[in-house]
């Protein structure tokens, strides 16, 4: 078997990785292996290994698979920097904030999949976001929350939580918010 | 910080503070990604328009500094050295990525405990480090540098997806967490395998530092959150924090439970990696990890006295190829690192 890096010398060196539950095999000559080796934790601890990116890849060609016969699987390319849906999906990487919006239908079943069935955003807003987003936000909590409450019939708490919607709801409005939902 | 002592320096000031646990977990970073609104991200992005943005940067960081007692130092990747760079990596201040990305910079602050790389994979990643379990801490520095620019700076933002970044496994909060931990114990008692299982269920991500599967070399590991998406930062940031704490319970059982049922062959191998390294005249730096990490354990149960784990610590970034070459005052080859590397660590260790 030839090494891996360079394709040149036989690889003498094999070892195995397990990331995420996946097992990578590497085969090296002695003198790649040796370079690998100085690189020794320089690596950045935060890209994703490889495998795993190799399993977005396939996740996001999966779902266009999956897509055929359904739907047009999106045709659509961003106007802002000319990335099509389909390169998206061979690179597994947007190009410019506004591909969200460009691909926004065909993103949430990808996301829910790569984020553990979540697909909305819960965390920090910017300030200069404005304030109706944070108070749009913590209404859609409290309505998650409501539904809970009625699913489990505590009308009690339910009570609480509808007036505490009320009354952002309000604040949203007074604020001139407008354009919600 | 004058910019000499942050490329001579092996160890960053931060990491001479002791930590919570820093016996086992060796550090704790937060990494926050953002970008600008109106531009591409970095990789299509022309050279004049990152120009642009590092500019803006800078004259941020100019006119204002966003806390007083943090002054932020900008260096562009196309002024450095090589060795400077290798040496920036080695420190885990900027990623190998950064290094070899054309028109990109990055902002440390004195203590070198905050960073932010300018057009990594995205225009923005603010990251901040501290020893031991402080993954709290740590984001509270990031989100507070990130609460300053937010002020200065239109953020690619969506309501629904949150932080817009180039890959979508960071969308969100773009916040990933992570530590670096210590763990012969499960690795000897062979836990580590289930407990990897485990994590990866439970939407983490564990790797070796470097090394072979759940056997890593010098037993280094790093635990990551991998769901960027539908939690607050605060819900990550606590559930790493009790994962890892988890965690060094039971790696702290493992090594009780090795002095009970194997203490001569643990303090076999403890010190015949000692004397490895006090004797070997070429060290691989694959097999330095592993016998320094044999120390760290031998510290911890108490065979080997009169060294500290800050200061194994510290060898771990001196035996890497930008340090060695600093050490050296030239550069070195693949060979003569061997040799100076084992020149250190007799020096260090005698
Ligand atoms: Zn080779
Ligand atoms: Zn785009």
């Amino acid at each position: 078997m030839l090494c891996q890096k360079c394709n040149e010398k036989e690889a003498t060196i094999h070892y195995t990785n397990i990331v995420n539950g996946m097992k990578v095999e590497t085969h090296l000559c002695p003198i790649c292996a040796k370079e690998k080796g100085d690189l020794f934790m320089s690596m950045d601890q935060f890209v994703l290994p490889a495998p795993l990116q190799q399993f977005i890849a396939g996740l996001l060609l999966s779902d266009a698979q999956h897509m055929v016969g359904e739907a047009e699987p999106s045709t659509a390319v961003c106007p802002s920097c000319g990335l099509s849906y389909g390169q998206f999906l061979k690179q597994g990487k947007f190009q410019c904030p506004d591909c969200y919006v460009t691909f926004e239908e065909a993103l949430y079943p990808l996301f829910e999949k790569l984020h553990n069935k979540n697909k909305r955003h819960v965390g920090k807003i910017p300030k200069r976001g404005g304030e109706n987003m944070i108070i749009r936000q913590q209404l859609a909590t409290l309505k998650l929350h409501l539904k809970e409450m009625i699913a489990i019939e505590n009308f009690e708490e339910a009570a609480r939580i509808r007036d505490e919607i009320r009354a952002l709801e309000k604040r949203c409005i007074s604020k001139g918010g407008g354009s919600d939902e | 910080m004058n910019d000499l002592t942050i490329f001579q320096e092996p160890f960053s000031p931060w990491m001479h503070e002791q930590g919570p646990f820093d016996d086992i977990v060796l550090s704790s970073r937060v990494r926050l990604a953002r970008n600008l609104q109106r531009y591409t991200f970095p990789k299509a992005l022309s050279i004049e328009m990152k120009q642009e943005i590092t500019q803006k940067m800078a004259d941020k960081f100019n006119e204002k500094t966003f806390c007083t007692d943090r002054v932020m130092h900008m260096f562009h990747m196309d002024e450095l050295t090589d060795l400077q760079k290798s040496v920036l990596v080695e420190k885990h201040l900027v990623s190998p990525l950064l290094t070899k990305t054309p028109g990109s910079s990055v902002l440390i602050s004195s203590d070198e405990q905050l960073s932010i790389m300018i057009h990594e994979e995205d225009h923005l990643r603010i990251q901040s480090m501290f020893t031991g379990i402080q993954i709290a801490r740590a984001y509270e520095l990031a989100n507070q540098m990130d609460d300053w620019l937010e002020t200065q700076l239109d953020y690619a933002f969506d309501e629904n997806f949150g932080y817009l970044t180039s890959c979508p496994t960071n969308v969100g909060t773009g916040l990933r967490c992570s530590v670096m931990l210590h763990l012969p114990g499960l690795v000897m008692t062979k836990q580590m395998d289930p407990t990897v299982h485990t994590l990866n269920r439970l939407g983490f991500v564990v790797r070796g530092i470097y090394g072979e599967g759940t056997t890593a070399l010098g037993h280094l590991f790093q635990l990551s959150n991998q769901v960027t998406l539908g939690k607050t930062e605060s819900e990550m940031v606590d559930e790493l924090t009790k994962i890892t704490e988890k965690i060094v319970e039971q790696e702290r059982h493992a090594r009780d439970h090795l002095m009970t049922h194997a203490r001569f062959m643990l303090e076999d191998r403890i010190f015949r990696s000692l004397g490895t390294l006090k004797y070997a005249i070429l060290m691989q730096s694959k097999e330095a990890a592993e016998r320094l990490s044999d120390i760290l354990l031998g510290i911890y149960l108490g065979f080997i006295e009169g060294m500290s784990i800050q200061q194994i610590r510290q060898l771990f970034t001196w035996i890497q190829p930008g340090f060695l070459q600093v050490y050296a005052g030239k550069s070195l080859d693949i060979n003569e690192r061997e040799v100076a590397r084992a020149n250190l660590l007799r020096k260090y260790l005698a």
